[in-house]
């Protein structure tokens, strides 16, 4: 009887040991993954013909219908949208349409926006300059600095001004990427230290 | 056999046991803290700051103080020598009031020397500029010099000004006084309590 016992004993003790180490390990076992979800594209509002038609309207005499047009396309995020709209800075004899057209690309997130913007700062008249300038300001790339260190040597004061400012903001922009990244370092190390200190 | 069995049984137990209580490693020390500037390098490079450098001697005023704010916002070594020599040299009275609007915001002692200079400027305005500068940096050392200066000064608004700093800083070295006489009090207090407890 006593042997018996004990070989039971010594059988359970053996099954639990192969058990324990051959479990699967839970932490291991990855989520299944989430379901996919499809969302249909949006039909297109313009057939490709009206598509064409409000193309051509970029062109119109009246500028009120060229800036129609352009935030047409831009807002329906026709393809051909950026280059029509560099056409548009590029050749429209209006300054105030440059303008608006300078503002739209600001509020684009689109990385081929800052060489059209760039190009406006050779731009003839100077309020079209300064706003190029705060529009680049505001996108805070400093991959164009060489471009507005250029205007430094402008001709109009404004123009020098707004250079300096735009400079200032992206050197604002770095400081606040720079304070952000400081904090989330300090706080990760402040956690591994207490986490540290919970395990002693 | 059943001797054998019984130390099989004890082997096995004695090894769950450890395996159960076996003593837990120390989690490793945290990582050193991740070094940290204190300001990120200039967004600009060399060549372009100097450029920003030349736009210090615009013709344009307003020029002039964008390019110190954004030397001073870029923390270039050059920023402060520049503000010093633009209030002893240039020629817009509102643009050296400005540098020593932003000077009062700054500590050290050639920035108090710089504001010490300005209280002979020529506009009396740059005058009460500085004045009202070496008031907020409250450096009581200046007491000596206002005295000298200001408080003799042709123009009574300098000389009302540079009384109203010289009873502020007094106030302010009063309130010095008060607060290390509180302190060592304090502590004085401490030990004695200290003392009697050990009795």
């Amino acid at each position: 009887m006593n042997r018996l016992l004990t070989l039971v004993v010594f059988a359970a003790a053996a099954a639990f040991l192969i058990w324990d180490r051959s479990r699967p390990d839970e932490d291991a076992v990855a989520p299944p993954p989430p379901p996919a979800i499809e969302i249909p594209a949006p039909k297109p509002v313009f057939s490709e013909t009206e598509l064409a038609k409000v193309r051509l309207s970029i062109k119109d005499a009246d500028p009120e219908v060229r800036w129609t047009a352009a935030q047409v396309l831009y807002n329906i995020r026709d393809p051909q949208a950026l280059k029509l709209l560099e056409q548009l800075l590029a050749e429209d004899p209006e300054p105030e349409l440059r303008m608006k057209v300078v503002r739209l690309l600001r509020d684009r997130d689109d990385s081929a926006r800052l060489a059209a913007l760039v190009g406006r700062l050779r731009d003839t008249e100077k309020s079209v300059r300064i706003a190029t300038l705060e529009a680049l300001g505001d996108i805070g790339d400093p991959s164009v600095v060489t471009w507005v260190t250029a205007l430094l040597k402008d001709h109009e004061p404004e123009v020098r001004i707004a250079a300096l400012r735009t400079l200032a903001k992206f050197q604002e922009k770095r400081k606040a990427e720079f304070d952000l990244l400081a904090a989330k370092l300090k706080k990760d190390y402040e956690e591994a230290v207490r986490r540290s200190q919970e395990k002693r | 056999m059943k001797g054998l069995m019984v130390v099989v049984l004890a082997a096995v137990l004695g090894f769950m046991a450890w395996q159960k209580y076996k003593p837990v490693p120390p989690p490793p020390p945290p990582p050193p803290p991740p070094a940290i500037l204190s300001e990120p390098a200039p967004v600009i490079d060399p060549e372009e700051q100097r450029k920003v450098l030349k736009s210090a001697e615009d013709p344009d005023p307003n020029v002039r103080w964008e390019a110190v704010v954004l030397l001073d916002k870029m923390k270039s070594p050059e920023a402060m020598p520049l503000m010093f020599h633009m209030l002893q040299k240039d020629l817009e009275p509102q643009l050296r009031i400005k540098i020593i609007e932003l000077l009062s915001n700054r500590r050290g002692a050639d920035v108090v020397q710089a504001l010490v200079r300005s209280m002979k400027d020529m506009e009396p305005e740059v005058r009460l500029a500085s004045l009202r500068a070496l008031d907020k940096i409250g450096d009581y050392s200046v007491a000596s010099a206002i005295m000298a200066g200001p408080v003799k000064d042709q123009e009574e608004a300098v000389r009302l000004q540079a009384l109203k700093v010289l009873n502020s800083l007094q106030d302010k070295k009063q309130a010095e006084i008060e607060a290390a006489r509180q302190a060592y009090e304090a502590e004085k207090a401490a030990a004695a309590a200290e003392a009697a407890k050990n009795r």
